[in-house]
């Protein structure tokens, strides 16, 4: 062999010998996990890799293996193998990949469900929904543990079940306990909204209007929060953070959990089911901020041929105004705030490292599986600062939404589920495992694994479940609180099995509902609106939402309703 | 098996794959996005079904009556004439520099193409950073000064974006530039210097000549490309980024990552109309190339 062809022969068998290793990395990690048992059934799990972790599905895979180690599914087999498989994909690019796995039951976010029905790539699980569970102790069937709404929504046409509900995603502001009890950032039972000079104050009752409860001394209003802020301020400390790579879609998030808060369930429903009587639809704001109701105190029906109307809530303008005071302050928020380098990793772990560091920040601006996510940071935080600062040591807690005015105080607290996330067997599994398959997502959404997913990940499912009083002592400060919101609140599903929404859900969701016509300008995020210019406040951007979506309602869903 | 049948099968073994994948990715993809534009989706069925032109005059009024589509439209062209005007005429220049061997050449060449060299996403984090932490940084220990990064700062975020652009389209350029340039017969220019004709002169009727098949290349390449152009937008910001800088290409990206089946549609004709719009142009463009043009013998 002459030389050249040496070389290009030794370059050839060096790249064929690495070609195993990038085929490694595009195999499913469930490949290399777990060595795969022959003498047991099989069942892949896919489960979504973001801040919920897999934690909880491992110790759901420990005890379904126990439980069914004398089952017998394939011959020569005896007993079975969750093969767990996390991926960071969620259900939007996850949706054209389904049906090419080997992965069998999903648990991820993001699916638009209906989408997944559509395309026949759900099993239908009816009968695994409405059986009660005795065979794993409990009398309660998974429907049973379902809300009215989540049931119009996941039963199809009233009668089938292909996908349940997984965990429950809330966003909202977080804040340091231990920041608020040294530098008593309670508000004191005053009428003058001033401070605690030290604990053993009494302190004001907080938004839910009730003394003696976990949100005393917190602001009650969003005129009391920015006298904390200010108040924050004035000690040297940073009131808040949030990311800078994704501010809009972070904030945007929490704008729409102060609506919701501010106008309750049944009106913030109306969104997605386009049906009911809508109350408080303001007229155009004045520049002064004053107002009047477009349809007096009776309001109006909305259906889904004028629900843009539901654009000039009241509550949409309030909070709103909220998010503006906070943005247009630039002493509440490091200036890296709206900086695309100050990722959604970067905030937590300031937030955390702040109290170490002599320089704390007092709130967050994030989801409620933020303290499951940074349970790495705070591990190494502790070994490097000090164990005061361990997750056992560590009070962190998520902030009962203030009201927007002193006579909403006592108003029920309203919290909404952005996450959109399902638990699903796929379609084309292999008929000897659809039982299988079933029993394991049943075995998912007994009460102990419900427990065992809200004490591992201190979150929460977006099911009915009680934890026991010693479940419940094993949570952190930051899991009690969430479970306890979890459980007084009111709780938003944000979708319906209404027509135009089903066709148009992204369009609907969330993060999509905030464009805006200013003059002939649309702007779709009011959060980089008033970040932009001093000038730019939140009337303008109320009163354009009604013009953007009007405009955009007969062009976009007019076929729905032609 | 005789010897032209062995080339012929050797041949066609070679071709069908990648026959294969253009018919499927370029052939398939296209003619599925342009069966979309004339489709609607039926939620209750769940299928598409065909609805003439709608789709395309629903988005044609749509371009009309909204400043985001339009804006984009607006900042699409401005970012194509900017770094094409900025980009190409630099890059030829570059090339010339880097041909003639002059000073410091091997560290313009590793300079300019490494951030072809390295993946998109590292460039991007790396420019990030220096951007928005290692300038406002230095601004503030060296001068006190307290700065907004360029990325995050409304005013300054267009430049930023486009000079990451303009930087990062150096390296492609040059390199085929270069290589067009190598091409020049050396006996050519030894003649013209001993004719006593300039660096100028030499670039513009020696070497520039012999350029200019691949210079045409690169602007019929790039008007085509005016309306895909996401301008690295979705690595700096995600889906967020701001009006000032969004272009068309980034628009249609970004609502087709987030998009459901029933909006496909809608997306297919605003990729349809621009088509429409920007084919007229790259042929206008081709053709008026292939008029014009510099002459090799005119020394």
């Amino acid at each position: 062999m002459n030389r050249p062809f040496r070389k290009i022969a030794v370059f050839t068998v060096a790249l064929a010998m690495t070609c195993p290793l990038f085929l490694a990395g595009c195999m499913d990690s469930q490949q290399g996990l777990e060595k795969l048992d022959p003498t047991r059934t099989q069942l892949y799990v896919q489960n979504y890799k973001g801040g919920y972790g897999s934690d909880w599905l491992y110790a759901v895979k420990v005890r379904f293996e126990k439980e069914y180690a004398d089952r017998e599914y394939e011959s020569g087999k005896k007993g079975v193998q969750i093969m767990i498989s996390p991926a960071k994909e969620d259900g939007i690019s996850l949706i054209n990949k389904v049906s090419d796995t080997t992965n069998e039951v999903f648990f991820n976010e993001s699916v638009y469900y209906y989408e997944y029905l559509k395309k026949d790539l759900l099993l239908d699980i009816t009968d695994a929904v409405e059986e009660k569970m005795t065979m794993f102790g409990e009398q309660e069937s998974i429907e049973d543990k379902l809300s009215e709404e989540q049931i119009s929504y996941y039963k199809v046409d009233g009668k089938k079940y292909y996908g349940i509900p997984h965990y429950a995603g809330y966003n909202s502001i977080m804040y340091n306990v231990n920041v608020f009890d040294e530098y008593c950032l309670y508000f004191a039972d005053t009428n003058d909204h001033s401070f605690i000079s030290d604990l053993s104050q009494d302190k004001s009752a907080g938004p839910d209007g009730e003394y003696g409860t976990s949100d005393d001394g917190l602001p009650s209003t969003y005129d009391e929060f920015f006298l904390l802020c200010d108040y924050m301020v004035e000690l040297g400390l940073t009131p808040i953070v949030w990311p800078g790579q994704y501010y809009n879609s972070y904030i945007e998030k929490v704008i729409n959990a102060f609506y919701a808060d501010d106008v309750g369930l049944d009106q913030m429903m109306l969104n997605y089911t386009f049906k009911g009587r809508a109350k408080n639809i303001l007229d155009t704001v004045a520049e002064d901020g004053s107002y009047e109701y477009l349809y007096g105190e009776e309001g109006v029906d909305i259906t889904s041929k004028n629900a843009y109307l539901l654009w000039a809530s009241e509550g949409r303008y309030n909070s709103l105004s909220f998010f503006e005071k906070l943005v247009k302050n630039t002493s509440y928020y490091p200036k890296l705030c709206f900086s695309p380098s100050y990722l959604y990793t970067d905030s937590p772990k300031d937030f955390l490292e702040s109290v170490p560091k002599g320089e704390p920040i007092c709130m967050l601006v994030e989801g409620c599986w933020w303290e499951n996510e940074q349970k790495d940071v705070i591990k190494q935080i502790a070994d490097y600062y000090g164990q005061e600062y361990s997750l056992e040591n560590s009070r962190f807690a998520m902030m009962p939404i203030p009201k927007s005015s002193e006579e909403k105080i006592g108003m029920a607290s309203t919290i909404v589920d952005t996450h959109y996330s399902l638990g699903f067997i796929s379609a084309s599994i292999a008929p000897f495992k659809q039982e299988l398959a079933k029993e394991f997502l049943m075995f998912c959404c007994t009460d102990r694994s419900l427990a065992e997913f809200t004490v591992t990940t201190n979150t929460v499912k977006a099911l009915d479940y009680d934890l026991t009083q010693e479940e419940y002592a094993q949570l952190t400060y930051f899991g009690k609180s969430v479970y306890d919101l979890h459980k007084k609140s009111d709780i938003v599903y944000p979708f319906s099995a209404e027509e135009v929404y089903l066709g148009n859900q992204s369009a609907l969701s969330v993060h999509e509902t905030f464009g805006s016509k200013i003059g002939t300008k649309e702007e779709l995020h009011p959060i980089g609106y008033f970040h932009e210019n001093q000038a730019n406040n939140a009337i303008d951007y109320f009163n354009g939402m009604l013009v953007y979506n009007m405009e955009r309602w007969d062009r976009v869903f007019g076929g729905y309703f032609d | 098996m005789t010897e032209k049948k062995k080339d012929l099968l050797f041949y066609i073994v070679a071709i069908s794959l990648p026959v294969l994948q253009f018919c499927i990715f370029y052939i398939g993809v296209n003619f599925n996005s342009l069966l979309l534009a004339f489709q609607e989706y039926d939620v209750a069925s769940g299928s598409y079904r065909l609805c003439g032109f709608t789709n395309l005059s629903n988005v044609w009024e749509e371009f009309f009556n909204t400043f985001l589509l339009k804006n984009g439209f607006f900042n699409s062209l401005k970012v194509w004439a900017l770094t094409t005007v900025i980009s190409l005429p630099l890059s030829l220049l570059f090339s010339f520099f880097i041909y003639k061997k002059f000073p410091l050449k091997n560290f313009f060449k590793v300079a300019l193409f490494l951030p072809s060299v390295i993946s998109g996403m590292v460039t991007v984090v790396i420019y990030l950073y220096f951007v928005e932490r290692a300038i406002p940084g230095m601004a503030e220990k060296l001068f006190g000064y307290e700065m907004v990064g360029w990325l995050g700062n409304v005013d300054t975020q267009f430049g930023a974006v486009l000079f990451y652009n303009i930087f990062y389209s150096f390296g492609g350029y040059i390199l085929l530039f270069v290589g067009a340039m190598n091409s020049v017969d050396p006996s050519v220019s030894e003649a013209g210097a001993l004719d006593g004709v300039s660096g100028l002169r030499e670039f513009w009727y020696i070497v520039f000549p012999k350029v200019y098949p691949t210079f045409c290349t690169f602007l019929v390449l790039s008007v085509a490309g005016i309306f895909t152009n996401q301008f690295s937008l979705y690595s700096f910001y995600g889906i967020e980024a701001s009006n000032n800088v969004m272009t068309f290409g980034y628009y249609l990206y970004a609502i087709t990552s987030v998009a459901t089946t029933a909006e496909y549609p809608r997306i297919a004709a605003i990729g349809v109309l621009m088509t429409l719009f920007v084919i007229p142009i790259t042929l206008l463009v081709k053709y008026v190339l292939g008029k014009i043009g510099p002459k090799e013998d005119a020394v």
